[in-house]
């Protein structure tokens, strides 16, 4: 048996991701840390951050480290020193430095052994790339559970296309989850990169918008219960990427996720009004934009019409709005996130006397951004307040005065949206005389 | 504690007014090329709204 203990090992030792197996067979350790370390100090040069793993990865004594003499413990925090510098190197994996330093994680640590998962992982994004099937060829026969579709590829040595990938993501819940906790692990860490969020977001969405397309066949009862798991399967990781700082490209991949999730799923108006709620929180100049186009979607699939306040107080805030819904209804259905929006904001003027939305309502009947009814009902949601003043208290004076002149601003609008305002101040029961005074204002009907 | 809360319901209501998407047309956006050389994040995202939230013409 020691023949074949010495066979095996043999073996083992000639998994490379470099080398031939004969050659590899032959090379010492001392050897391959010299080839390797060459990689590993050229990484060090382009991204500072590899230096820490000089203590302990690419050491000196990392030589003479042994798995099978090492601890569980010491096993579990090489494991973790692994996935860190994996996370980090992904980035990378198109230079030959980084493929020389993961030659040494093979090779000494047996990475494609150990840590299968996460090195599939790691690698996935360069699929079509020729050091995929390499590192396909030196995995051990028994691969996790999430990636055994890749056991034709691994038979023939072929690179997965990304069909392959995406297939796999929306049958496989166990795949997906890996891609899902992998992602958000190297953001985390701050190791995220371009190629890999959009990887992830491309083949997260077209696996959802399958899952869905799937769930929507048999009967209704269970259509209902496989829409529900795709969504809840998929909620965790859009809370946490939605939470995470300062990762714009994290951010507008939950987006797309969620718009999907909006335009297939049929959520309820509870889990849209939540997702409203998350999109806008936390988002930023580089996001607010796409975090608009996302709105807009979730509003069309909204039953509710008025936007919460919480969602409300937020977009006022947001500079330039009204040209951001411009720019956004040249190509997309703006019109109930604005309706939503316009009504939230009657609401705050009403209740509390905010008249810091009313700029924004004006502008969004004046650019057309309603339809014609919309604009009806938010314009006599307007009267309804004004009508609602207290002319007698002095404190409603600032309320008044900017009511009256947002209102004579609308009756003066030019065009249709100016016609449908006027029919609308004819059309209400409310006494237009009595309101002109109360506002000490002229609504101009005769215009 | 997230704010997307996992207890709340799905519903089933079909508003038709939205355009099918089909994979096909997805894959036109994504299967492009290799990861790498893939447009900005928000291209993308921009092209793949495009097909769910664009004006459906009245």
């Amino acid at each position: 048996t020691d023949s074949l203990n010495l066979k095996a090992q043999k073996a083992a030792h000639s998994k490379s991701l470099i080398f031939e197996p004969r050659i590899a067979a032959s090379q010492s350790f001392d050897t391959i840390y010299t080839i390797c370390y060459e990689g590993f100090q050229e990484l060090c040069l382009l991204d500072d951050r590899f230096i820490e793993f000089q203590r302990n990865l690419f050491s000196e004594r990392s030589q003479e480290e042994e798995r099978t003499q090492m601890t569980a413990e010491e096993n579990a925090n090489l494991d973790s020193s692994l996935e860190s510098f994996l996370g980090l190197v992904g980035g990378r994996l198109r230079l030959n430095p980084a493929i020389k330093a993961v030659e040494w994680l093979v090779r000494r640590f047996r990475i494609h052994e150990y840590n299968t998962s996460f090195v599939l992982t790691t690698f996935l994004p360069y699929h079509t790339l020729p050091i995929f099937p390499t590192l396909l060829s030196i995995l051990p026969t028994n691969i996790p559970a999430q990636y055994r579709f890749l056991h034709p590829y691994i038979r023939s040595l072929a690179p997965p296309q990304r069909r392959t990938i995406v297939q796999a993501a929306s049958s496989n819940t166990l795949f997906a989850s890996t891609l899902n906790t992998y992602v958000l692990h190297v953001c985390r860490a701050h190791q995220h990169y371009p190629a890999l969020l959009a990887f992830w977001a491309g083949v997260m969405t077209e696996a959802t918008s399958s899952m869905l397309d799937k769930s929507r066949s048999g009967r209704r009862g269970v259509q209902q219960q496989n829409e529900q798991d795709v969504i809840l399967r998929l909620l965790p990781t859009l809370n946490e990427g939605l939470a995470m700082k300062n990762i714009p490209d994290l951010r507008i991949g939950c987006y797309m996720l969620v718009s999907v999730m909006a335009a297939k799923g049929g959520l309820d108006d509870k889990l849209l009004t939540a997702m409203m709620e998350a999109v806008v929180l936390g988002w930023t100049v580089d996001t607010s934009f796409p975090g608009l186009v996302c709105l807009s979607i979730l509003a069309q699939h909204r039953g509710a019409k008025q936007l919460p306040g919480r969602l409300a107080k937020v977009l006022l805030k947001t500079q330039n709005l009204v040209s951001l819904f411009v720019q956004l209804s040249e190509s997309r259905r703006v019109d109930k996130l604005a309706n939503g929006l316009c009504l939230a904001l009657v609401h705050r003027l009403g209740k509390k006397g905010d008249t810091a939305g009313l700029p924004i309502i004006t502008q969004i009947v004046e650019k057309d951004l309603l339809s014609d009814a919309q604009a009806a009902v938010i314009i006599k949601a307007l009267l309804l307040v004004a009508h609602q003043v207290d002319s007698s208290d002095s404190s409603q004076g600032d309320v008044r005065s900017q009511l009256a002149s947002s209102l004579v601003a609308l009756t003066q609008l030019q065009g249709s949206m100016g016609s449908v305002v006027r029919a609308t101040l004819k059309d209400t029961d409310i006494d237009i005389d009595e309101l002109e005074m109360k506002l000490h204002t002229t609504l101009g009907q005769d215009s | 504690e997230g704010i997307l809360d996992p207890s709340d319901r799905v519903m089933d209501d079909n508003q038709d007014e939205n355009p099918v998407v089909t994979q096909q047309q997805l894959s036109e956006v994504f299967d492009i090329g290799p990861s790498f050389a893939l447009p900005p994040m928000e291209d993308i995202f921009h092209q793949v709204t495009a097909l769910f939230g664009s004006k459906v013409s009245a």
